[in-house]
């Protein structure tokens, strides 16, 4: 009996060690974690989809036949932002790291930024010198060189930080030879809120860019060749000792022949005045100083953009209470206010197609955003502002308020008028001067333009409606689409061109269309595209 | 007089039963005592299987593959301590989780032929060694709300298998029944073709290619096992 016993206790330990061994192994966590397509981008030549708790993105680059490659690239870890670049080629994806404590499981990882781009391997810059992440992150438009790490506000920020220390980092150098360069501007107690990189400007002591940034209080201007060359101006009323609050900035280099009237333009949330700051020559380091002007246009403007006259170069602020338009000559100071038709708040230039063409001695601006259902747009000549500026205003008959206006590629003279109630769209010929309208069955649609410019896609995000709609013939053509739609973009890579209708739900779902033929019937659908690995 | 009749009887009695048994007799009784030679064996137990495949994640939320397994052997070859049987087996199970919040499911069922050597040098145990070559047919699955269609996406496959092991069995009943129990434990490596895994929404024929299936990568069905099971020898 005994030895029965001794049997058994015998085979209930082997038993026991077997079921221990079988608990060993367990999966990543990551698995255990949800997925969802909501934080996705449409770059170039695949769509991205941020899927952060598995601290990943995950590339869908679709192929021939409407086929997927699906490639996850790991990121470092705990997500703080992720920009696209702004020609939309790269994917810049800011992370904090993990600080690993004593007895920590997960190893110690430096913050990082990861700039993706499909096709290629990307390439992971580790900020060590950063022990608690920056969570706000600018990239530089128009070359994608620099990217410019600088303190948020918002939850989990650092014990101690340094809102005004903003950290260079020269994405074109690999990340082996790229280094950190740290800044901190000379602050009047502001702490930055938008960075503005300018175009090369005309400067006294050569030809640079500079990067603008606005805080809440006042203006700072750097060279970003070398960013310890810095002007920073305090922004305050002339009248009392409020703090003026900038809403945004305009550049404009001045005549390309001279070096000495590049200029700044200023808006200002809690003002009614713009601010112009002309780039003189000086004595010194950066070589020029800003002279400031203050100029009150009757009351808070919503936009304002430098246009050239027929009474030379101005800068036009809107100002919708007003209903009207004001010229500031940034030498004189003086004000020329136009009436408008109607509450106009937002204006682009459109002198390439709808004036002059490039280079014109006089600007056409088109106005949108009006406060009523029936303001549509307005094209303003500025070469009739000198003498009768009355004249100089012609309005569309578009009956919708139009929210935005979308440019449209390799078609300059098109552009596409979202309206803000969003149940029709408009195709606008700016040399015509005639809006197409497109009614849609349903309203809060969105759009997505067609890098190729020839089509413009319509949808109705959570809804099953896709549509396609020729930019030249107006024509639209419906897609068939079985799950709810959260995001359109149309992909073109060297396999061809794809409309990419990604669809939110469960792990993600994605349906391909060839984007030339929208054949139904060699569409593909894709489901759970999130859900495969590999994880970290 | 009577009474010294009694006395006599139950002392004889008493010398009766004191007296040995002949040598032919004794050997009888031993003969008795000893089991049966058992020739048929059905057991029942649980096979733990260790799948360290990545394959295997989106399945189980760790590395363990839970079956039950069902087996029946018959004795071949006896030649004294050692035995070598022949039969029959299967297992099959199935483990479920969620993988990035669809739900999943992968059916795993095997059957195979069993060769099994014993070396039984005790009456109450016994060990063993086993090959079990066989067919592993197994059903993945899952559920996720971006399927275009409300079906799960599926992929049913199969492949060959083979298992090798060793263990030992302990008897639990009586030696003198006819029937016997016995626990046995046994540990082991289970080799099967790695299999890629593609899940395939449900749909008609003529909507098939339209539809993608879902890349999963690779399972190989392979690793350590063990199994605890009750046997039956009869």
């Amino acid at each position: 009996m005994n030895n029965k016993l001794v049997a058994l206790a015998l085979l209930a330990a082997l038993a026991a060690a077997a079921v221990a061994a079988s608990s060993c192994g367990d999966r990543p966590e990551a698995w255990s974690q949800p997925a969802s397509v909501e934080v996705t981008f449409g770059l170039t030549r695949a769509v991205a989809v941020v899927d952060a708790p598995a601290d990943r993105v995950v590339l869908l680059v679709p192929g021939t036949g409407q086929s997927l490659r699906i490639d996850a690239v790991p990121v470092g870890r705990n997500i703080l932002t992720v920009v696209a670049s702004p020609k939309r080629e790269k994917l810049f994806v800011l992370s904090a790291g993990h600080r690993a404590k004593i007895g920590d499981d997960e190893a110690d990882e430096k913050p990082s930024l990861t700039v993706i781009e499909p096709g290629v391997p990307a390439q992971r810059y580790v900020l060590a010198s950063l022990t608690d992440p920056l969570a706000g992150l600018a990239i530089d438009p128009i070359e994608e060189r620099w990217a410019i790490m600088y303190a948020a506000t918002g939850p989990n920020q650092a014990f101690v930080q340094n809102p005004n220390e903003l950290v260079f980092l020269d994405v074109s150098q690999p990340p082996e030879t790229a280094t950190l360069r740290a800044h901190t501007l000379h602050s009047f107690g502001g702490r930055p809120a938008r960075l503005t990189f300018t175009p090369t400007l005309g400067l006294p002591g050569g030809d640079r860019r500079l990067l603008i940034v606005e805080s809440d209080q006042d203006l700072s201007i750097l060279d970003l060749a070398d960013p310890d060359n810095e002007i920073s101006v305090p922004l305050t009323s002339g009248n009392d000792n409020r703090r003026l609050a900038p809403a945004a900035v305009v550049v404009d280099d001045g005549d390309p022949a001279r070096v000495d009237d590049a200029r700044i333009g200023v808006r200002l949330q809690n003002d009614p005045s713009v601010i112009t700051l002309t780039l003189e020559p000086e004595p010194g380091t950066i070589g020029f100083r800003p002279t400031v002007n203050l100029t009150d246009v009757g009351g808070i403007p919503t936009d304002i953009a430098f246009v050239r006259t027929d009474g030379g170069l101005r800068l036009a602020a809107l100002v919708p209470p007003r209903s009207e338009a004001v010229l500031v000559d940034p030498v004189t100071s003086l004000t020329t206010h136009v009436a408008l038709p109607a509450r106009y708040a937002s204006l682009s230039l459109v002198t390439d197609s709808a004036g002059g063409g490039a280079g014109a001695p006089v600007d056409v601006a088109l106005l949108w955003n009006g406060g009523a259902a029936t303001d549509g747009v307005a094209f303003w000549e500025l070469g009739q502002t000198a003498g009768r500026p009355y004249r100089s205003i012609e309005t569309i008959g578009v009956v919708s308020a139009i929210a935005a206006v979308l440019p449209v590629p390799q078609h300059p003279a098109l552009r596409v008028l979202q309206t803000a109630s969003a149940k029709e769209f408009y195709v606008l010929d700016l040399q015509t001067r005639t809006a197409a309208p497109l009614v849609t069955s349903t309203a809060a649609i969105a759009l997505s333009m067609s890098p190729v410019g020839d089509q413009v896609w319509t949808f109705a995000p959570s809804g099953t409606n896709v549509a396609a709609t020729g930019i030249l013939d107006t024509h639209p053509r419906s897609l068939i689409i079985e799950r709810p739609v959260r995001h359109v973009f149309e992909v073109a890579n060297d396999d061809g061109r794809f409309a990419m209708i990604v669809h939110g739900g469960g792990n993600g779902g994605v349906t391909i269309y060839d984007a030339d033929t929208l054949d139904d019937d060699t569409r593909r659908l894709y489901s759970s595209v999130l859900t495969g690995g590999p994880y970290q | 007089m009577r009474r010294q009749r009694q006395r006599h009887l139950v002392a004889l009695a008493i010398a009766t039963l004191s007296i040995p048994a002949p040598a032919a007799a004794q050997m009888i009784e031993r003969a008795a005592t000893k089991p049966r030679a058992e020739t048929w064996q059905a057991a029942a137990g649980l096979r733990t299987m260790l799948v360290r495949s990545a394959g295997y994640d989106p399945f189980a939320g760790n590395d363990a593959l839970i079956q039950l397994s069902l087996g029946i052997e018959r004795v071949v070859v006896r030649n004294g301590a050692f035995v070598f049987a022949g039969g029959i087996g299967g297992d099959y199970g199935q483990t479920s989780s969620r993988a990035r919040g669809a739900s999943t499911q992968l059916h795993a069922g095997r059957i195979s032929l069993i060769a099994e050597g014993r070396y039984q040098p005790w009456e109450r145990g016994y060990g063993f060694v086993r090959f079990a070559p066989g067919w592993l047919g197994m059903s993945a699955t899952l559920t996720d709300g971006s399927a275009p269609t409300t079906a799960a996406l599926q992929d049913t496959f199969g492949m060959l298998s083979a298992d090798i092991s060793a263990g030992a069995a302990a008897r639990v009943s009586p030696a003198p029944d006819p029937v016997a129990a016995w626990i046995t434990l046994e540990g082991g490596y289970s080799w099967a073709g790695s299999h890629h895994l593609l899940l395939a929404p449900g749909a008609a024929p003529r909507d098939q290619a339209k539809l993608a299936p879902l890349d999963l990568g690779t399972i190989d069905p392979r690793g350590a096992f063990f199994r605890l099971a009750l046997a039956i020898t009869y």
